[in-house]
């Protein structure tokens, strides 16, 4: 006899065997849809051919490694939510800490919002041509919304008793904004950072599906064009594993910097 | 929830002199934001290919009103785009619900659909759309395709979450005033989940047509006719107050379809005091 496991040991390995047998069973469903069924590499390739493809991307594929297209997506996704948080984070706490400023922003961005970013691209291309800041306009934009948004919640939303409790105590407005409000605010404003950076990661695929000569989506996009599906599931495949990466590396930083109270989803 | 958290300010169910001092505000601040847009392209000479007043947007929005563009009126192309939604919708609907449910009250299908769900959530649904296009040509069924994907993720969490979260005192409560297991889910299981499931339906709802404009711009190069082709349309004919046109468009039927959506909720959701 084994040794007892406790149920909840049970549960978990359970859990992983569940898990293991539908990836196995997934990517088996795959390979033989595709090389027993399909049989066109075009509408669907199969699993190696797939990771063929990534071996090759990593090495260079239409003049690029993966990590130089990688590398373009990133630089215009960190530039357009650095714009997006350094701008969108204050106005958002203006707007609940100043009543004048909501009247007056509150209006736009309740007409903005209603506007999928991706909207903006030919309008963007207009202004700003193909290249660069073109996609910057647009990733900020689409990252600006959540960061302003749940900033304004969090200011607004402070505890009233923390507050007058502060305010008994003699805070000036000064104190009561930076050492109450904003540290009680600061979980719902970083998980408004965090949607915002997976908007922003969302947006720059598409946009680069519309027009680039770098960038994952790009590579999509060229894969695409020059009828190799397995190049297309490649670039898919890594812009799905960095943006899981970025996700997990911003909720480890939550972590840290509010352990007592992250939001997740 | 946000859109309380945006209107929270605004004088709310305090009589009708309140309200109206709040629309007139509101209007006024309109009226200052455009005269800013107005003000900014005649002080600097704009050209109006560039950046249009808002009055070029406005008889632009006449003219799409009443001449033919690309395949028709403004009318034809909203029918459009509003066609591929609702089928990229529908579908995500009539699948997700009942993914949820099933995924709740069956342990093996969540343990078995979650892993494949959460592996294929991080790729963003607009990265489909190559592939839509291959599998089912540049037309409605790819564009229904990237909004079913898009729509799908909210629905089956929210519809998983609902029967997960319901009251257990609401249903060993029924149980021991004798209901059997179907009347327990038809009457106190499904009306308690249906809160939530409706949360998700209108989340996916937003993510949805979004998705769709994205689909359009991306996908869209088999037909002339989408809202998405507008905006497209508008750049590269060089009119920017017919994309400007578009999107004001986009925006309003988005924000329509969300109000829409609330009423039903408000209406199903009657009998909910909280």
């Amino acid at each position: 006899m084994t040794a007892r496991l406790s149920r909840g040991t049970r549960e978990r390995i359970a859990t992983l065997v569940y898990a293991l047998v539908a990836v196995v069973g997934f990517i088996a469903l795959w390979h033989y849809t595709a090389v027993h069924y399909l049989r066109n590499p075009f509408i669907l390739p199969a699993p190696i051919e797939v990771w063929n493809g990534l071996v090759r991307v990593a090495g260079g594929y239409l003049g690029g490694t993966l990590l130089s297209h990688l590398g373009a997506s990133l630089a215009v996704v960190m530039a357009g939510y650095a714009i997006a948080v350094l701008i969108g984070v204050p106005l958002g706490i203006a707007m609940a800490w100043v009543p004048g400023v909501n009247a007056l922003v509150g209006p736009v961005l309740m007409v903005l919002r209603p506007i999928p970013p991706p909207a903006w691209i030919p309008l963007a291309i207009l202004w700003f041509g193909i290249g660069m800041p073109g996609k910057v306009f647009v990733i900020t934009l689409s990252a600006f919304v959540p960061c302003v948004l749940n900033a304004y919640l969090a200011i607004s939303e402070r505890p009233r008793e923390l507050m007058n409790a502060a305010r008994t105590m003699g805070a000036s407005n000064r104190t009561l904004l930076f050492e109450v409000a904003i540290p009680s605010g600061l979980p719902t404003i970083l998980t408004g950072m965090r949607i915002a950076l997976g908007n922003a990661w969302a947006t720059v695929v598409a946009a680069e599906l519309v027009v680039a000569t770098a960038g994952l989506g790009f590579l999509i996009l060229a894969g695409y064009r020059n009828f190799e599906a397995n190049i297309m599931a490649a670039g898919m495949i890594a812009i799905a594993v960095v943006g899981f990466l970025m996700n997990l590396a911003f909720v480890m930083i939550e972590r840290r910097i509010v352990p007592w109270g992250t939001q997740h989803d | 929830m946000t859109d309380a958290a945006l209107s929270s300010r605004a004088p709310r169910g305090r009589g009708p002199l309140h309200r109206l001092a709040g629309s007139l505000r509101l209007v006024w601040v309109f009226a200052i934001w455009l005269a800013l847009w107005w003000a900014v392209v005649i002080a600097f000479g704009v050209s109006k290919d560039f950046l249009p007043t808002p009055l070029d947007v406005f008889n632009r929005l006449v003219r799409l009103a009443t001449v033919p563009i690309g395949q028709g009126t403004l009318e034809v192309h909203v029918m459009a785009s509003l066609k591929r939604f609702a089928y990229g919708f529908a579908m995500a609907a009539a699948i997700g619900v009942p993914l949820g449910f099933l995924m709740a009250y069956f342990r093996p299908v969540d343990r078995l659909v979650s892993p494949i769900f959460e592996a294929l959530r991080p790729i963003p649904p607009i990265a489909w759309a190559p592939f839509a296009i291959l599998w089912f040509g540049a037309s409605l069924g790819s564009q229904a395709f990237v909004i079913l994907l898009s729509a799908l993720p909210p629905i089956v969490i929210n519809a998983y979450l609902a029967i997960k979260l319901t009251d257990r005192k609401l249903i060993d409560a029924a149980r021991v005033m004798g209901a059997g297991p179907v009347r327990i889910l038809l009457e106190v299981g499904l009306p308690a989940a249906l809160p939530l499931v409706f949360a998700g339906l209108r989340i996916g709802l937003a993510t949805g047509w979004m998705a769709l404009i994205a689909a359009e711009i991306v996908a869209g190069d088999g037909s002339n006719r989408g809202l998405g082709y507008l905006i497209l349309l508008g750049q590269r004919t060089l009119n920017a107050d017919l994309s400007i046109a578009a999107m004001v468009v986009i925006g309003v039927i988005g924000a329509l379809l969300d109000v829409a959506l609330g009423q039903i909720n408000r209406l199903l959701m009657r009998w909910r005091v909280d």
